[in-house]
């Protein structure tokens, strides 16, 4: 019994030595507007290990950006505010900092690639410029040092003739040259961890590919922590270690990317990964998840996905649940997880629906 | 000029029983800033021949700015084609006068990609929906609102939305109601131009199951856009590969994703992210971008990014191909 103890407790430690980058507990935020409060964020806790690549998935307003934009604490406020809750970056509560700490830490130790690469690049300052601007601010560097390290960077991320391409502008550039602009940036200080929202949706598969291919290359090469968000779950599984799935402001599944695709345990997660079309196979008719995603300022009593959920029962409706932790590093929050599953299974022994012509 | 071993080519590619026959359509636009003497054009669609069966559904799909879109539109007549034509049903859409062409409009419609966008913000859906019977000046106001009743059944979405304005739904109830309104007039070809691909996850497999419906229900002929292949994969029964206002290759379903012959077929559906772990994950990594449309390069247009290069490529445009039954390449490694 005690052996079993003290093995534990080895284990912890030896956890946490391979620990934690970045915790986030409890944390919750709300938007003030006009329609009344948008709780974004309610009650997130998730963590960020040392070298690892956390997924967080889920659709459009489920919080996963603001999750996000929170750690970077750029939140706009008014009307954005964070309500509660502790973003420790090793060990630091990023929310208890100063300005000019936080100054110091954003685009330094963790920095952000955001959807977007045209607005979120500035317009009127060359590529260069941009890549520069970070090392001089942040590691002190001279001018014509900081242009040597930006030229090698922009080598590093595939930009072809650099020389040529630091004296350009944003719109000169096409969408995956601009995003490689975007990466070079934000890896140039070489963060501890980089915060990913959507890197690749704005680009075509090709791009796509080679964007995915960078970042796994750069991953190994910096040994940073990695955190993607995005809605694409065959982005989640070709490059994830963990992942996180969040609906409607909370976090419903965590777990390890293959006991996702092998057996979620939430009916939002089994639901999705039943409503994207798989290459190969049998083609079958998709299931849809009914409904659509609840309105954000609604007081929600009980199981916010019960409306859409084909297993709710009567305590879905009336109680929220607890995140359960089944052990393994797997926690959902759902009442009836014991009996779900039955969708990937009716997928896999019916694959008719729709014949083909 | 054409070879005459090309002509025949393309004459596979068209039978004469299809029910919509592309026939080596073009559309350039100018480009500004030049005079005329030295006027340069991006060609946007270049030189395309296919034909979509009525029933099917044709998938086309090709990174942004290959021309799919403007294929999509040019078909409909919604730009004058610079080159070719399009017959529809028998009848070609060029000689027809403008009078005839608005009767044959009923025919066809467009779904656009953007349901906020392209729902006037200011009608209701009532009014939205009641447009095309009064543009087109079908049945009285009574059969419109019965009609209309009806569509709003067929898409599932319930009469109270009627009385609704666009800022009132939900994207997904939006595209429910650009898919009724362009089911009104009953077409027997509808465009889809990228459809879904502004939907979130779980709506998005609600919308592809309704326009599966329909087409079963309405038996619609669907020409469907889409830079996402895995939809493509789902809905189509043929689909064509768009290079560079090029179509490179034709085929059914199964031929195009498993059995992709042109380079960059290939390329383009080993870059599919797959959410299936345990799959070989080998991919081709294409180098560098799509080279500009203006300026478009010799020969094969995909060569500047092909790994099987050789010099005919270079030099000589290759042509579309038949290598087996029904699947069509233009590459010259398939010469």
């Amino acid at each position: 019994m005690k052996k079993n103890e003290k093995t534990a407790e080895l284990q912890e430690t030896a956890d946490d030595r391979n620990g934690s980058l970045l915790r986030i507990e409890n944390l919750e935020v709300e938007f003030h507007t006009v329609e009344g409060i948008h709780k974004a964020v309610r009650k997130v806790s998730y963590e960020v290990k040392m070298g690892e690549t956390l997924g967080v998935v889920g659709e459009s307003g489920s919080g996963k950006s603001v999750t996000a934009l929170s750690v970077m604490q750029l939140i706009q406020s008014p009307p954005g505010k964070i309500m509660g809750g502790k973003i420790l970056f090793e060990e630091k509560d990023l929310l208890s900092l100063s300005k000019e700490e936080m100054n110091h830490i954003r685009g330094n130790e963790i920095a952000m690639i955001f959807q977007e690469p045209m607005t979120s690049l500035n317009p009127i300052h060359t590529c260069g410029k941009q890549i520069m601007e970070p090392l001089i601010l942040h590691k002190g560097y001279s001018k014509s040092e900081a242009y040597e390290k930006a030229l090698q960077m922009m080598g590093q991320v595939g930009i072809p003739i650099p020389r040529q391409r630091m004296k350009e502008y944003p719109h000169q550039l096409s969408g995956g040259m601009r995003q490689r602009v975007m990466i070079a940036m934000a890896l140039v200080c070489k963060p501890k961890l980089l915060i990913a929202d959507e890197p690749t949706t704005a680009l075509d598969v090709t791009i796509q590919a080679q964007i995915l291919e960078l970042m796994k290359i750069l991953r190994k090469e910096m040994n940073s922590s990695i955190i993607m968000i995005t809605h694409d779950l065959g982005v989640v599984a070709e490059m994830c270690d963990r992942v996180v799935v969040m609906y409607d402001g909370q976090i419903v599944e965590v777990c390890k990317v293959s006991d996702l695709f092998r057996h979620p345990y939430h009916p939002y997660s089994e639901g999705l990964i039943c409503s994207i079309p798989s290459i190969g196979g049998t083609r079958r008719k998709l299931y849809a998840i009914k409904g659509t995603v609840p309105s954000p300022y609604e007081e929600k009593t009980g199981c916010s996905f019960a409306p859409r959920c084909q297993y709710a029962k009567d305590i879905c409706r009336r109680q929220c649940p607890e995140m359960t932790d089944l052990g393994n590093g797997r926690l959902v929050r759902c009442w009836n997880y014991r009996e779900t599953g039955n969708l990937m299974e009716t997928a896999k022994e019916s694959p008719e629906g729709r014949g083909k012509a | 000029m054409k070879t005459m071993e090309e002509k025949n080519a393309e004459g596979n590619v068209i039978k004469d029983e299809d029910f919509i026959q592309v026939k080596s359509l073009k559309q350039y636009f100018p480009v500004s800033g030049n005079s005329l003497l030295n006027r340069q054009y991006v060609k946007a669609v270049d030189d395309v021949s296919f034909s979509i069966r009525k029933g099917e559904t044709l998938g086309l799909v090709g990174e942004s700015g290959c021309g799919k879109s403007t294929l999509g539109r040019t078909l409909l007549q919604l730009y004058v084609p610079t080159g070719g034509e399009v017959i529809f049903d028998g009848q070609k859409l060029g000689d027809l006068r403008k009078k005839e062409m608005k009767s044959f409009r009923k025919r066809m419609q467009l779904i656009f990609q953007d349901p906020s966008a392209c729902l006037n913000p200011r009608k209701t859906v009532r009014e939205i929906l009641m447009e095309p019977y009064r543009i087109h000046r079908v049945g009285t106001e009574k059969e419109r609102e019965q009609k209309v009743l009806f569509l709003m059944d067929r898409v599932g979405l319930e009469s109270y939305y009627l009385s609704r304005y666009p800022h009132e739904m939900s994207g997904g109830q939006k595209q429910r109601v650009g898919i009724a309104r362009a089911l009104a007039l009953k077409p027997e070809l509808i465009v889809c131009d990228e459809a879904v691909s502004a939907l979130d996850v779980s709506i998005q497999a609600q919308v592809i199951n309704l326009l599966e419906q329909l087409q079963e229900e309405f038996s619609l002929t669907y020409l469907f856009i889409s830079h996402n292949l895995s939809i493509v994969h789902h809905i189509s029964d043929r689909v064509a590969v768009m290079y560079l206002g090029k179509m490179v290759e034709l085929g059914s379903d199964t031929a195009i994703y498993e059995n992709p012959c042109h380079p960059y077929s290939q390329a383009l559906i080993s870059a599919i992210p797959n959410a299936d772990c345990e799959k070989d994950k080998s991919r081709i990594l294409l180098t560098g971008d799509v080279p500009s449309p203006v300026n478009p390069p010799s020969g094969c247009r995909f060569h500047t990014r092909c790994r099987h290069c050789r010099e005919i490529c270079r030099q000589e445009e290759p042509g579309l191909r038949e290598i087996e039954p029904d699947h069509y390449v233009a590459c010259h490694l398939f010469g």
